[in-house]
């Protein structure tokens, strides 16, 4: 008996600890969380009575050309803004670990530089490099392929075009978090695979890759996130345009907003939650795998 | 590690770990704390899910209601100082107005709240319902569809009989302020907001480009323009410049679909009258044009990738023939092309049919929570004074009535001022075809982008417009 009081008073004051942060917590992520499930169940002009909708938004989520495409792209957007820069950020740091190189720091400022500029100005920047008269259709022309595309409103090309400042901004982060790892790599082990004689490949994918394992896990959950949680760089270069072809998640979601179609936004904003809670628990086990071993 | 083998090249987690990774002591306590973990996610997860069911339906307050006749209201401006709220995005010409009223009546100022135009419609919303609602308003269109059927915006009924507003203003220019009760059907129901200056799309030309063609003057038929467009792409001329990053050239099909479907058949659609449809072969054979003038390069093939702005620029830099654009253009174009500027309103099929043009009035509204409704009311009539449209006039625009207005200088200004009085007369004016539902300005938008990639058949265009107009007006 005496043991048990115990024990309750001291989950009791356990919970007196938590209160600060359950407060918060509850505040701005339990209450928004349970007012969005809220309004994803019914059709709401935020002004007029609302009308209960039940899961028909939801429906509408999977079966809405539109509403399912943004999904679809926030998908293609994965390869993007997560695959490319992580293999991107594989092979820069292979070749730069191999060998010192002058100048590191400065090569590791310019790569990073993406990662610090605001999303609306790197947007800003590229709308003019994809402009019919800008620096994408300049480098085009240097290889010999003469063109006055403008890259954002191309039907085919536009959302790759986006997926490629991704690319841009997420490499340079992925490359500096894998320099570190690699240098937490025993050189012992680089020394041992060459003794045994691995050429640079080899040496790759049995020392460097394998110890990357925990970067490249932590590389993917935050590049994944960026990717399905893409807002403002598809708002400032597309706004979902040419015809639907650029629409995202986010975008969307504010989209419906504005236009006072909260159901549908609040029921997209649950799906694309559940969508980035699954991709950030996936993602973070390869991480995790290895830091149990 | 000094005889190479094939071992000391596995993973280096494989060479320093002897013993396999699981089970560990410190994993077999884990799935008590597991099973509590989920144990607490599932009773989140209920509670959030039982919350949400149990919550009521989601709601505004209710608004006090309107004035119900002349008798109730009082016209004039008291002598005591007086500070109105007024919320706008239009910096001009609302400031300038609302400038212009403080100057006659010294007592009255404004409290400018003035907010950037893409975020203004929404957060309207939220303001016009909320109990610091202010007293006037811009009048958004899409907005007081919103706003009006919950009661949050004030039936000016009484005020229009009382200031004799219908003898003041134009009939059209009313009409378009004027919503049902349900907030879905314009020109007819209650008077909603009173115009403050007018806006007008039609056809910039450059003069000195058209006379390189020879073809003559200003076109009477949409064949004739078609005509000269061809003529101007023969001669390695951009015949019309369009950036349709923004809203897809809405301004361009609008012209082209008020000549093809007749104005009047336009106007019944976009004001929601019950019955109408834009899903006729007309408006299909409309955006097939489009299409086919895409196909024919009658404008730059980056018009997907060009905003307004920029197209605007390089016609006022006399680099296309023609380009259509609305009254708000025209600062631009007259400094950039000075006397080589003119302008037309796109030309019906006929010689005999109106030239027409879309527009929409700068209005205000005011709200039905305003205790200053009087003196806002005071304002609105205003308007219809000379001193408001001097200063409309002032600032390049059309002015509300133009029977009272002063003239512009001549030059394009004047020919777009006579375009647009030609197609008031003519009962050419159609409203914006973005404001026949509120989520028509994005449907139009994607949908004339695709049209223009040839990516979307015409036919199916216009049925998503009409699809998005019935699910809009049920």
């Amino acid at each position: 008996m005496k043991a048990g009081r115990r024990l309750r008073k001291r989950q009791w004051l356990g919970l007196l600890f938590v209160a600060p942060a359950l407060l918060l917590y509850g505040t701005f992520i339990l209450y928004p969380t349970a007012r969005t499930l809220n309004l994803s169940l019914w059709d709401w002009d935020g002004v007029n009575p609302a009308v209960w909708r039940g899961l028909a938004n939801y429906v509408d989520v999977v079966s809405d050309p539109i509403l399912r495409g943004s999904i679809v792209h926030a998908l293609i957007l994965l390869v993007f803004f997560a695959l490319a820069p992580v293999c991107f950020g594989l092979i820069m740091a292979a070749l730069l670990t191999r060998h010192r190189i002058r100048g590191m720091a400065a090569f590791r400022l310019v790569y990073f530089l993406p990662q610090v500029l605001p999303l609306i100005a790197v947007g800003i920047i590229f709308r003019w490099i994809y402009s019919p008269n800008g620096t994408a259709n300049g480098l085009l022309g240097w290889v010999g392929i003469s063109s006055d595309r403008a890259w954002l409103g191309e039907w085919n090309w536009a959302l790759p075009a986006i997926g490629l400042i991704g690319t841009w901004v997420q490499s340079g982060l992925c490359m500096m978090l894998f320099i570190a790892g690699a240098g937490n790599i025993h050189p012992h082990l680089y020394e041992a695979a060459r003794l045994d004689g691995a050429g640079p490949v080899r040496e790759f994918f049995a020392v460097t890759l394998p110890g990357l394992r925990a970067e490249v896990g932590l590389a993917l959950t935050v590049t994944v996130i960026s990717a399905l949680a893409a807002f403002d760089l598809v708002y400032i270069t597309t706004g979902g345009s040419p015809g639907h072809r650029t629409d995202v998640p986010g975008l969307v979601i504010y989209q419906r907003l504005v236009a006072g179609d909260l159901g549908h936004a609040a029921a997209l904003a649950i799906v694309l939650s559940c969508l980035v809670a699954m991709a950030a628990i996936a993602t973070s086990r390869l991480s995790k795998v290895e830091a149990e071993r | 590690m000094n005889t190479p083998s094939r071992l000391s090249l596995q993973t280096p987690a494989h060479a320093s770990s002897q013993t396999p990774a699981r089970p560990s002591p410190q994993l077999s306590a884990r799935p008590s704390s597991q099973a509590r973990a989920r144990l607490a996610a599932a009773v989140t997860a209920a509670a959030l899910v039982a919350s949400a069911l149990a919550a009521c339906s989601p709601s505004s307050d209710q608004p006090p209601a309107p004035p119900s006749s002349a008798d109730d209201v009082t016209t004039g401006v008291p002598e005591e100082p007086i500070t109105l709220t007024a919320a706008y995005c239009d910096a001009h010409p609302v400031e300038d107005l609302l400038d212009g009223f403080t100057a006659l009546h010294p007592n009255v100022t404004f409290d400018k709240q003035y907010e950037e135009c893409g975020n203004f419609s929404t957060d309207i919303i939220n303001r016009m319902s909320s109990d610091s609602a202010p007293d006037i308003t811009q009048y958004v269109d899409s907005a007081i569809q919103t706003l009006a059927p919950a009661g949050h915006v004030l039936d000016l009924g009484a005020y229009v009989e009382a200031y004799g507003w219908a003898d003041k203003f134009p009939a059209d220019q009313l009409a378009m302020l004027q919503l049902s009760a349900d907030g879905k059907v314009h020109g007819e129901g209650a008077q909603y907001g009173i115009p403050g200056g007018a806006a007008f799309t039609g056809v910039f030309f450059n003069k000195d480009l058209l006379d390189q063609l020879g073809v003559g003057g200003p076109p009477s038929t949409f064949a004739e323009f078609e005509e000269m467009l061809a003529a101007a792409k023969e001669r390695g001329m951009t015949p019309l410049a369009l950036g349709s990053l923004d809203d897809g050239g809405i301004h361009l099909w609008g012209g082209m679909l008020a000549s093809m479907m007749g104005a009047d058949k336009a106007k019944a659609w976009v004001n929601g009258t019950a019955g109408a449809t834009i899903a006729v072969p007309e408006a299909a054979e409309a955006a097939a044009k489009l299409a086919e003038w895409s196909v024919l390069g009658y404008f730059p093939g980056s018009a997907n990738g060009m905003k307004e702005d920029d197209a605007r620029a390089d016609f006022a830099g006399r680099g296309a023939v023609f380009t259509v654009d609305g009254s708000w253009a025209v600062g631009t174009v007259r400094d950039g092309l000075g006397v080589d500027a003119g302008f037309f309103g796109f030309p019906g099929r006929q010689a005999s049919d109106p030239a027409s043009g879309q527009g929409f009035c700068a209005g205000f509204a005011i709200s039905s929570r305003s205790e200053k409704a009087d003196v806002a009311a005071a304002f609105l009539d205003y308007l219809a004074s000379p001193e408001a449209a001097e200063i409309a006039v002032g600032l390049g625009m059309l002015p509300v009535n133009i029977a009272t207005a002063p003239q512009p200088e001549p030059g394009v200004a004047t020919e777009l001022r006579e375009a647009y009085a030609a197609a008031a007369a003519d009962g050419g004016i159609v409203t914006f075809f973005d404001h026949a539902t509120p989520t028509m300005h994005t449907e139009l938008t994607q949908g004339l982008q695709g049209v223009i990639a040839g990516e979307v058949e015409p036919q199916y265009f216009v049925k998503a417009l009409q699809d998005n107009w019935d699910a809009s007006k049920q």
